[in-house]
């Protein structure tokens, strides 16, 4: 009998028993064995346990590491047990993500191309050169759904936050990219048009026609209330030093800003907004999804020359973000690469 | 009170310490209320492998809990099989 309560496949009977996915000669052959039916209280006891289980609610976690928090001794340092929790949970996701925006991007601007690409461009240069409301914010006023988002404030540790959504832009913060009025801030976000006077906008296309290369940096960030991150402009021979000192500083001072991947919708109203970098989704080493989730993508000018900056970090190695800045030429020419940390610019 | 809490933290464990193709059927099935068909359509593979892995999770967790060694033997024997 020791076999038959042994055996796997009375196991599995058992565990298909306990289930309803038995057929009517199966449920005869367990309940009139006695041995299975013990074996069967014994299982039933396991899965009721693995059944009650429910997910901790990620508020109320919060809400009472909070607690057990303020109830520790004054300088004490709490050591958070893994760093980079936060990323690597939405990693996947944001992968996913950016391989839809991959897949969509190209396919929308082919369809979009042949029907009203002038209604593109201009709709792109009338973005950057009134640096209207970044792609983020577009994006946060397009989203119907509620974020239940936790997002780091910008002086606490952002491992000590439970995890957040991916796509969840905060609004908090919220400063203009420009000096701008904020009534020329306003953008129809239905139609992706200014909403400003049609006056106006003629003469803002005219004026960004007339010198395209806008100095308003346009972002996709997860934090897009940020765009002020890193400025727009560097110039001079030290310019790529300086770009990466900035962003350097930026990702010891707050790597939060760093840590929450982009959704597929801030990567693709990017690329919609900066149509000249689309070379750049056809580069081979961009974006490699297989392995890259990106955390921030940044139009810079560099020595007068539009460049995309890119940060990202690997899925698969624990090692801190890397910034990329490609080159925004036919080829979208990768010209620096290197984890935030350990770059060496002068190089 | 600590022996619920005891229990349910080596029930936790124990569910934890699953390789994935045994504890993702297993979730499926007792915190989403899924049939086996309903699995395996989730997870694509066929029903006969899902209830064979629901199974076996549990076995694990039997042993676990009630650390039985020779159905551990039998199991990890079976999973070779």
């Amino acid at each position: 009998m020791n076999n038959l309560s042994d055996s796997f496949e009375h196991f599995e009977l058992i565990s298909a028993y306990l289930d309803g996915e038995v057929t009517e000669e199966e449920r005869a052959f367990i309940e009139n064995n006695p041995l299975l039916l013990s074996e069967v209280e014994k299982l039933k006891e396991i899965t009721e346990s693995t059944s009650s289980m429910v997910p901790i609610d990620p508020v109320l976690q919060e809400k009472h590491i909070n607690k057990a928090l303020s109830l520790l001794p004054k300088n004490t340092k709490v050591v958070p047990l893994r760093r980079r929790k936060v990323t690597q949970r939405g990693a996947l996701v944001a992968v996913a993500a950016a391989a839809l925006a991959f897949i969509l991007i190209p396919v929308l601007n082919s369809q979009d191309n042949e029907s009203d690409n002038s209604e593109i461009f201009a709709t792109g240069f009338t973005e950057s050169s009134s640096s209207l409301k970044s792609s983020g914010e577009i994006e946060s006023e397009n989203e119907t759904e509620p974020q239940a988002s936790i997002i780091p404030e910008s002086d606490e540790d952002p491992e000590m936050v439970a995890e957040s959504p991916l796509d969840a832009p905060t609004t908090k913060n919220s400063k203009p990219q420009s000096e701008m009025a904020p009534d020329e801030n306003t953008l129809d976000t239905e139609s992706g048009v200014a909403s400003s006077e049609e006056e106006e906008m003629t003469i803002e296309e005219a004026e960004t026609e007339a010198e395209p290369e806008t100095e308003s940096p346009q972002i996709a960030s997860a934090d897009i209330s940020r765009e002020d991150i890193v400025p727009g402009v560097f110039e001079g021979t030290e310019a790529l030093d300086n770009l990466l000192e900035t962003t350097n500083n930026l990702w010891q001072v707050e790597p939060e800003i760093f840590t929450i991947p982009l959704s597929a919708n801030s990567i693709g109203n990017f690329f919609t907004s900066n149509a000249d970098f689309e070379t750049c989704l056809n580069n081979t080493n961009f974006l490699e999804t297989s392995q890259h989730v990106a955390l921030h993508l940044q139009r810079v000018i560099l020595n007068e020359i539009p460049s995309l900056l890119l940060i990202s970090e690997n899925l698969e190695l624990e090692t801190e973000p890397v910034i990329s800045i490609y080159q925004i030429n036919s080829s979208c020419s990768l010209v620096f690469e290197d984890s935030l940390l350990e770059r060496t610019p002068s190089d | 009170m600590e022996d619920q809490i005891s229990d349910r933290l080596l029930i936790e464990e124990a569910l934890h310490s699953l390789p994935d193709e045994f504890r993702i059927p297993l979730i499926l099935r007792d915190q989403t209320g899924m049939s086996y068909q309903e699995v395996a359509d989730v997870l694509s593979l066929p029903e006969g492998t899902v209830k064979s892995r629901i199974a076996r999770a549990r076995a694990r967790l039997k042993v676990e809990i009630f650390g039985n060694q020779n159905e551990d033997q039998n199991v990890k024997g079976l999973e070779h099989e």
